[in-house]
């Protein structure tokens, strides 16, 4: 089953166009990576997915829904991000028995136990808390809450590197115990990248591939140098993403085994920089 | 995992109570107003005086009318603030259409003006006996409390009037809410509209318009008048809300 | 070789290894059921998916079979498949580097095998 369809989805900010013409489906029960640039709306789409959003052009479809406005993709997606607020009259320990009558699916036994695993006080306030306590406190609620279709959009902000670890432990264990759809959008892609199943490259607000994570790290380079001989060298490879830098400065990324060892000997020669997956990603975003 | 179908009664209702739990923070500030109204009561709210060499009279009139204006001040500026981005973009952290949210809040703001309008009449009772037991005040004649039928009536009467204006707030709120303009445009609106109905003298469309609801003698027709009103402008900020998109 | 510059073997290719290691440890015996990717991913903290794919790889190899429904279990000849497959792929590559390293320093392939041979005797020197 598809859970998120898009189709020439479009979104403009002002005259800013945060998405272009970005397609893509996801389907059932996979971790999904997105990664990305800041501001090549990676937040955007997130966003429309969750129902926060109006898509100005394009469709985009959650459990065959529309999401914008709709109270059933609500109901089985969950949000999570840094901008989360929890009202400042409830302790944290309420605000997990609220968030508990909400979901129908919320675990409260997992919930209470990495609640006292971060050491949470119930009597604090989420207002109060610093910004990698507010993370992973959301975080927390993020991984109870048990939804079909769970996003986190940057979840790691302010936590510290154990935690971070912990969190996707916590999130991989409770995702084999409850297999469900998982979009993690994050910045620090070597530390997701054993989590996942596949990633979405989006860049200028459009989409630049979408691969099982495993073909990425087999077979994708990076090669950046003299337009010319990029293109005459890559011209009948599968390219999976290119950009024109200032000048004659091409950069584009394609599938490594599709590249015999003459190619990659005379791409060396011609002064080509070659990168592996890890570098590409991280040119990347 | 399986997808679960929400009836919208029951999210409406789970927001409902949420909203009753972490919205305590305004009966807090209902409190204070209340008590500090009964502070200023506790002087005469009006009163008449004559005396010659031999005899003075001071006639005082005390009243819970500062209490009920208060609240009502309180219906309209707490309607406001929930349909702020801080309030309004809390509701989409957990499960939440538009409709929801506003219905689930229009709920709350009735709640809101019936426990606003029970603790008024009841600070104006309390004024009353603090008067005749502390001040040693003789009450010639006990107000509009003549028997227990009208005293609901004021009741049921504060209560609407609450309402109405927490309504009214409502509206202008989410209003307020479509465009950051909005909020300089629509209080100088508001202010230039009042100061032109107080220079020109030969237009008293305000007038005719308090006067329809604080006119109304027949409490059935208010009450009438008030839910038909509340009625149309919590229809109008669902529809204004309907297409907004969380900000956040 | 710089196509390995990042010096990491894919995770599932170490999933296969690790399972193929613990064969030969005899820690999975003949019709032994092995690790499913579920418990494969908890225990390594990866994606199922991508330790779905480690045990495929074996399967492809016949070191393991499938019995539908109950998982993978290790094949009769699995032993003998690993270490074939070891003998061929890994120890020949690591010779094959080593003849070339010996080429490049001018060492003579008599030279190699007292080098080798010395290596075993002080092993096996430091066992007793």
């Amino acid at each position: 089953m598809n859970v998120i369809e898009c189709h020439a989805l479009i979104k403009n900010h002002g005259s800013r166009k945060a998405l272009n013409n970005l397609s893509l489906t996801i389907t059932e029960n996979k971790i999904t990576g997105l990664i990305g640039r800041n501001g090549a709306g990676k937040t955007t789409l997130l966003k429309i997915i969750a129902g926060y959003w109006r898509e100005t052009a394009g469709e985009v479809k959650v459990f065959s829904n529309k999401p914008f406005n709709n109270l059933s993709v609500s109901a089985n997606t969950i949000f999570i991000d840094d901008q989360m607020n929890f009202p400042t009259a409830l302790t944290l320990k309420q605000v997990l028995e609220e968030a508990g009558n909400f979901y129908p699916n919320w675990d409260m036994e997992l919930a209470l136990k990495l609640f006292n695993y971060f050491s949470f006080d119930s009597r604090q306030v989420h207002n109060n808390l610093s910004k990698g306590n507010k993370s992973t406190f959301n975080m927390i609620v993020g991984i109870s809450a048990h939804c079909p279709l769970t996003i986190f959009d940057e979840p790691t902000t302010g936590m510290d590197a154990a935690v971070r670890k912990d969190f996707y432990r916590a999130l991989l264990k409770d995702y084999l115990a409850h297999p469900r759809s998982i979009i993690l959008s994050s910045h620090y892609l070597d530390e997701i990248e054993d989590l996942l199943e596949d990633v979405i490259l989006i860049e200028n607000g459009e989409k630049y591939f979408h691969t099982p994570i495993e073909e990425l790290k087999e077979t994708a380079i990076g090669l950046s140098g003299d337009k010319e001989i990029i293109t005459g060298l890559v011209a009948d490879q599968d390219v999976l993403y290119r950009t024109n830098g200032e000048g004659n400065h091409s950069y584009s990324v394609v599938l490594k085994k599709d590249l015999s060892s003459k190619q990659i000997e005379k791409l060396r020669d011609s002064g080509v920089e070659y990168h592996q997956y890890h570098q590409t990603i991280c040119a990347c975003t | 995992m399986s997808l679960t179908t929400p009836s919208m009664a029951s999210v409406i209702r789970k927001q409902y109570k949420y909203k009753l739990r972490s919205y305590i923070g305004m009966f807090n500030s209902l409190m204070m107003l209340q008590v500090l109204a009964i502070l200023i009561s506790l002087g005469a709210t009006g009163g008449r005086g004559s005396s010659n060499s031999w005899i003075s009279i001071n006639v005082d009139y005390y009243s819970g009318d500062t209490v009920i204006g208060f609240t009502i001040i309180w219906g309209f500026i707490s309607a406001i603030i929930i349909t702020t981005k801080a309030y309004r973009e809390d509701d989409f952290v957990l499960i939440t259409n538009r409709l929801s949210s506003n219905v689930s809040n229009m709920l709350f703001l009735v709640s809101g003006s019936v426990i606003g309008g029970i603790t008024a009449i009841l600070a104006g009772c309390f004024i009353r006996v603090i008067r005749y037991f502390v001040f040693d005040s003789t009450v010639i004649y006990y107000g509009n409390v003549s028997n227990v039928q009208e005293m609901f009536m004021g009741l049921g009467a504060t209560i609407m009037f609450i309402l109405l204006l927490s309504s009214l707030g409502y509206f202008i709120g989410t209003v307020v809410q479509l465009h950051k303009s909005l909020v300089v445009l629509v209080p100088v609106i508001i202010i230039g509209f009042l100061i032109a109905q107080g220079s020109l003298s030969n237009d008293y469309l305000l007038l005719d318009l308090t006067a329809i609801y604080f006119q109304e003698t027949s409490f059935l027709l208010l009450l009438c008048k008030v839910i038909v009103s509340a009625g149309l402008l919590f229809s109008g900020s669902i529809i204004i809300s309907n297409r907004m998109e969380v900000k956040r | 070789m710089f196509i390995n510059a990042d010096g990491s073997k894919p995770i599932y290719i170490q999933i296969s290894e690790w399972i193929e290691t613990e064969i030969l440890n005899g820690n999975f015996t003949k019709d032994e059921k092995v690790y499913s990717q579920y418990k494969l991913a908890e225990l390594f903290n990866i994606n199922p998916a991508t330790a779905a794919k480690g045990l495929n790889i074996l399967y492809e190899e016949n070191i393991l079979y499938n019995k539908r429904g109950l998982g993978k279990f290790v094949s009769n000849d699995a032993k003998e498949l690993i270490l074939d497959k070891r003998k061929n792929q890994t120890l020949k590559g690591l010779i094959q580097e080593v003849v070339l390293e010996s080429e490049r320093l001018d060492v003579s392939e008599n030279e190699l095998i007292d080098m080798i041979k010395t290596i075993n005797k002080e092993r096996k020197g430091d066992a007793t």
